[in-house]
């Protein structure tokens, strides 16, 4: 095989572009990592909310009982991130038990999402 | 020589020269570093999709975080329900206990399971997009106490294991809670013309010496009112439809009597503790 003396000490243009598309697409990958992260990071952050205030609600209600707590109501939390929307749901099931429902609103992304949680409390 | 072979393979086909260890000699083309550059891009693809397959990994268990999560309140419904069952309508459940000896027992894994039809509904309204889901809760009988060698006559504890499991499809949630159950014989003192209870101070369920926490709470064994108007507090008791307890003044005298017919026993179960 022989070169010219041009060839041995540079990049050819084709290496060059192929090299450029290959990082680019690389780039590309990695960026889109980035974005991917971003968005589950908020959604892992939101989902814990929700479902902490939903548990603690839950707990709230099992302890004072379904009859101190009204049939229907609603409240907001406010976090640094993001407005949760909590509404409790009581439903008499016999004369001793309740169905306590807990849905956990709030938006992400542009939509709405909805987290809910059911428990057998005493009334 | 592999390596070698592999390079001047990759050459014929690219057309770009690689070199790997050996520094060039002069006058010998040192060839391009896109193998290099790919080398490393490789690698970062590699890690790169492997966190982000990880992190996908991590947001899928986090939705199904929210059905662990409801899993496990189910269970703690199931418990909720069990106690209240074995407190209130306990006839099986004592005649069982009767039947238990310190020396042996049959069946311990698996003593009595309980009927939680409520529970099992929220489930199956729940866990819907679930195949077959399933809700079991029963009492394993750890160590039990029988009548001769407890402390006072009559009287009989067992120590239990609480299990609740909920299986439904990828969804398993098990928990384990602790209990303690004990069946006291109400013994009947007669003096006189009334007859008396018998009252030791670990067979009374509760103290109550106001009648607005016997119309307003849930009693069950023997509990002892010590408060100044008896005819109010059997009024209360009997307006109060979850008080099933045999309610008696502190000499034992009986106030009202509405204990379940479970014979002349009475079961009562202490708080269940997570283990």
């Amino acid at each position: 095989m022989k070169y010219s003396k041009k060839r041995i000490f540079g990049f050819s243009l084709v290496e060059v572009m192929i090299a450029a598309a290959i990082l680019a697409m690389g780039s590309i990958s990695v960026f889109q990592l980035f974005t991917f992260t971003t968005r589950s990071t908020r959604a892992i952050y939101n989902n814990s909310v929700a479902l902490n205030l939903a548990r603690t609600t839950l707990e709230q209600v099992e302890a004072l009982g379904a009859s101190k707590f009204p049939a229907q109501s609603a409240s907001e939390v406010k976090t640094d991130r993001n407005v949760f929307t909590v509404e409790t749901n009581i439903s008499k099931l016999s004369k001793i038990f309740s169905q306590a429902d807990v849905a956990v609103k709030y938006k992400e992304s542009g939509r709405d999402v909805k987290l809910s949680l059911s428990m057998i409390v005493y009334n | 020589m592999t390596i070698k072979k592999s390079i001047g393979y990759f050459y014929k086909f690219t057309g770009a020269r690689v070199r790997f260890f050996e520094s060039a000699p002069a006058g010998r083309p040192k060839g391009s570093s896109l193998l290099v550059v790919l080398g490393i891009l490789s690698v970062i693809f590699i890690f790169g999709f492997g966190y982000a397959n990880y992190l996908n990994g991590q947001v899928y268990f986090l939705e199904r975080e929210k059905d662990y999560e409801a899993a496990r309140l189910i269970i703690k419904s199931a418990f909720t329900e069990t106690l209240y069952l074995l407190n209130y309508d306990n006839s099986e459940f004592i005649k069982k206990l009767q039947n238990v000896s310190s020396q042996g027992f049959s069946k311990p894994f698996d003593f009595y399971q309980a009927k939680v039809e409520a529970s099992k509904r929220l489930m199956k309204k729940i866990f819907e997009k679930y195949d077959n889901p399933s809700l079991k809760v029963w009492l394993e009988l750890i160590e039990p106490v029988d009548f001769k060698i407890s402390a006072a006559p009559g009287e009989k504890f067992a120590r239990f294991k609480l299990h609740g499991q909920l299986n439904a499809g990828i969804i398993v949630s098990r928990l384990e809670y602790e209990v303690i159950a004990r069946l006291s014989k109400i013994v009947h003192e007669n003096r006189g013309p009334a007859y008396y209870i018998k009252l030791t101070p670990e067979r009374v369920f509760a103290v109550i010496a106001k009648d607005e926490f016997i119309g307003s709470g849930r009693y069950y064994g023997i509990c002892v009112y010590t408060g100044m108007d008896q005819k109010q507090a059997k009024k209360a008791a009997l307006a109060n439809e979850e008080f099933k307890a045999l309610l008696v003044n502190p000499n034992g005298s009986v106030i009202v009597d509405k204990a379940l017919p479970t014979g002349d026993f009475c079961l009562t179960f202490g708080p269940a503790i997570a283990r």
